[in-house]
Order: structure tokens, then sequence, then C-alpha cells
């Protein structure tokens, strides 16, 4: 999964991705420093479960496009995909469009990517 | 007087001339001095040195030898067709064989000549080229975005060529029949140079009424990437500075957290503070709006409740995870029309507005949190 991101981490001022399931638990991670030296070897998935309601927050993303969470020294970019939600933690000067072009390339990877860890990688349809 | 200067400017063409002759590049400077108030002559050695010119520079032609060290002529035409296809290439060599003005003709270069080189015929071949450049027209102080708009809705098929009348950079975008096809800044082709090019606001534009490409790289729709530069634009409006402030105060992240601490949210200096003034906080908020964003056009509604508190103490907690610093609001791209931006004020309750998709919700957050 690492590599669907890659083109992502070359914009600068991206700080990490992250790509959770419906319950919270977190799929994949992958942050920059300096974020991954603020974020240390805390798990997001344990966070989540032990800090959030993550049902308040995920009522207000499935109703939208696209979600955008402006923090004091980054912002958090969202967007919904098949089974869960994907992040992108960034600066405050990135801009969102080129996020957002990214991301209509991952996301159908992504739901992919996804769908192959089941039998379907096996079979075909006839 | 400025305006002369300006129209000087824009009439003189550069043209990159590749040999690794040096008497022969010094002589054809010498040449198009007599044209220096039409074209201005760049050299370059080789190929190599030609293509990092390319990406830097500004050419409206090149004019290249084939026998070359390095990097000869074929590999430079070839470059130049798939990295920069709006740079039409002249071909010069001293080693004419039968088949090479047809390979080097099917490898996409305009003309063809043969040294020992008949210097008005070179001369005549560039002018016709930059006449073509300019088939359609040229327009000065335009609007790009409602000139692409015309484009698409008559259909066009044309190359234009932009330049910035602020920083005097330049791009191409590629229409076939409406469909913008390609676009390129510098050495970036795609979707990516065409926000770039997107994002300049007062521009001349040259027309040339044919497509020089024949592939199409850009898949979105038009009017999303135009709609897209737009808020790049305004998102990049306001000062690096004016971001990166360090915060006041830091939430540190400390174990469970069930709800975001109190505490923490009354003494941020981000969130919208109103008291018990005369003036209702919808009013405080619109004459900060007004700054930032047309209030008779973009501002849809208005609302101060407590609607979004589980939200917001939700996201002020995710935040914690992050170091992100204080909460300060949140925006929701609900479709192309109109959009929510939350934000947190003292207390539980939220300010809720709803604006037209061309509002930049960094901005209207700014104006809001700021004191």
């Amino acid at each position: 999964m690492d590599n669907l991101f890659e083109e992502m981490f070359t914009i600068e001022g991206i700080m990490g991705a992250l790509v959770i399931s419906d319950d919270g638990s977190s799929e994949f991670t992958k942050f920059s420093s300096p974020l991954s030296e603020r974020i240390g070897d805390k798990d997001f998935g344990v966070f989540i479960k032990n800090s959030i309601n993550i049902e308040a927050l995920k009522g207000a993303f499935d109703s939208s496009m696209e979600t955008l969470l402006i923090y004091e020294k980054i912002r958090l970019y969202i967007r919904k995909i098949k089974s869960g939600y994907l992040l992108i933690a960034m600066g405050m000067f990135v801009p969102v469009a080129m996020v957002r072009m990214n991301c209509q390339i991952i996301i159908p990877e992504l739901d992919n990517f996804k769908k192959k860890k089941g039998l379907g990688r096996f079979f075909k349809n006839k | 007087m400025g305006t002369d200067l300006h129209r000087v400017i824009i009439m003189i063409h550069n043209i990159l001339v590749v040999d690794d002759n040096q008497p022969f590049l010094n002589l054809i400077t010498k040449i198009f001095d007599k044209y220096k108030d039409k074209y201005s002559i760049h050299t370059s050695i080789n190929g190599v040195n030609a293509i990092e010119l390319l990406k830097s520079h500004n050419y409206s032609i090149v004019i290249t030898d084939l026998q070359m060290p390095n990097m000869d002529g074929y590999a430079l035409l070839e470059k130049i067709k798939k990295h920069f296809p709006d740079i039409p290439v002249i071909v010069i060599t001293a080693f004419d064989k039968p088949k090479t003005e047809s390979v080097v003709k099917k490898t996409g270069a305009f003309a063809y000549f043969t040294k020992p080189l008949v210097v008005e015929d070179l001369i005549n071949c560039i002018d016709d080229l930059v006449k073509r450049e300019t088939e359609g027209g040229r327009l000065n102080n335009a609007s790009l975005e409602m000139f692409i708009q015309l484009i698409e809705m008559e259909a066009k098929t044309c190359t234009i060529r932009v330049l910035d009348e602020k920083t005097r950079k330049r791009g191409t975008l590629f229409f076939f029949e409406g469909d913008l096809f390609n676009a390129r800044y510098n050495n970036t082709l795609g979707t990516k140079a065409a926000y770039k090019i997107f994002s300049w606001d007062k521009v001349t534009l040259s027309i040339e009424n044919a497509c020089v490409v024949n592939h199409r790289e850009i898949r979105d729709e038009l009017q999303a990437i135009l709609l897209d530069s737009m808020r790049m634009k305004d998102e990049n409006g306001a000062t690096e500075e004016e971001f990166n402030e360090e915060p006041k105060s830091n939430v540190p992240i400390n174990g469970k957290i069930s709800q975001p601490p109190k505490q923490a949210a009354e003494k941020s200096d981000s969130l919208m503070r109103w008291d018990d003034s005369a003036v209702s906080p919808e009013d405080i908020a619109k004459s900060k709006l007004k700054h930032v964003i047309n209030i008779d056009k973009d501002l849809k509604s208005l609302k101060v409740g407590n609607v979004w508190s589980t939200f917001t103490a939700q996201a002020t907690a995710l935040g914690f995870y992050f170091d992100a610093g204080n909460f300060k609001g949140a925006y929701f791209d609900k479709d192309n029309y109109e959009n929510i931006i939350v934000i947190p004020m003292e207390g539980e309750k939220n300010i809720e507005i709803v604006v037209g998709s061309k509002c930049s919700p960094d901005k209207v957050i700014k104006s809001l949190t700021e004191e």
C-alpha cells in the first residue's frame, strides 16, 4: 500500500496518510517527520478506540464529499472510501486541490487493493 | 509608456539555437542582431544543455543541428516533441542524406535546412512560425477563466500560449474540439500544468488555430479543473507567515480522552468569543466575514447553535493524536455549489456557515478565529 502514496508524499507539506476502517481501526499509517516524531509510537487505532466517539465524526464525514479539519498546526483532509476513510495530514499551505487530485487517483486503487485481500483475488467472474 | 514597454517585451520571441559548432553559433547570433526587435537568440553547445535551458526558459522556437555529441539532434527533437510539444523545431544539418529530411519531419520537425544556409529562408520560416502562434488573435489583459469557457462552449481546436502578466511566466494549453487535451508549464505537462496556468489572474493570450498534440493527457472535466484552481488560488492567497505563527497553547497527548478537556477549549485563543453585548454573534461574524467573502453573493446562511457540539468535541480530540493544536474549524464539501464551514465558539456553541463553493475555508476560518 506504501506505493500508492508515493506521489502524494512528493507534495511539499504532506505529513501523513492514514487509512482507517469503518470501526476506526487503523489499516495503514505513514508519517513523515516532524509529525512522526510528534506522534511517536502511539497507535492510531488504539487512540480512536479509547478516546474518540467515531460515530460522531463518521456522521459528518459521510454526509460530505470531502472534509477538511483545520487546526492550529496542521490540517486533516478526509475522504470516504469504500470500507472506511482516508485521512491526509498536511501543513497549512498544501494546496487542497493537489491533494484532492492525488486522492482521486489513490482511492480507486485503494478500494481495489482492499478487495484483493479477500478470496476474490483467487477467482474471477465468468 | 508602461504599456508600450509591455508590448515590446511580448513581441520579442526567444529562439534557442543548438549546435556543437561554436563559430556557427557566434555567426547566427550576429546575423540575428539585425532582428533584435523581434527575436532574441540563445545558444547551446549540445542537446543535454538545451533540455536544461528549455526547462527554465521560455522559447518560441528551437533550431538544432543533427550531428552533436552527448545528445544528437534526433534525440533532442524527440525529447522536445514529448516534453515541449508546442515548441516548433527547425533542423539544420551539414550532412544531408536522401532520407534525413523525411525522417526528421516524421519525428516532428517543422522545417529542414541544409548548410550552407540561406539566411533569408530561415528568417522567413521563423516569421511564419511566429505568425502562426497568433493567427487566431492575441488578447492582452484577459481573464483566462472566461476565455477558456468560451473555447469550451464553441468547441474550438486551438493551442493557447498564456503569459502571466504579473510574473512573466508562460504556459500553453492545448484544446481539441473544446476539450482540454493537455497543458504545459516549463517541463510539467498535464493537469498539474493546467492548475498552475489557471491560477494566473491577468494574462496575455496568443491563439494558434490548431492543436499540436494528439494525445489526450488530461481526463478531468475542464470546469472541475477551473473550480479547483480557483480554490487553490484562494487557499494560497494569505501569506505563509500569517499561518506559521506558533500556536499560543498546545494540548498534550495524554492517554484516554473521552471528551476534550474543557479548560483547554476555554483557554484557547482561537475560539470565537461572544459576550452579552448588544451585538449578536451572527452580526459579529458577518462583519468579520465581509473582509474575506462577498456577503451578498457567497454567504447562504449563518447560524449560531449547538448542533455541531458533539462533532467539534470529537474533532478537537482527534487533533490530540496529531498534536495539531487547537481545533479551528471544519469544512464540508457538500456539492459543487454550497459548502458548510463549522467553527467552534466558547462553551458548546458553534457557528455554522453555508457558503458558495468558491469561498476559501482557510480564509473564512481565519477571519472568524482571530481577535
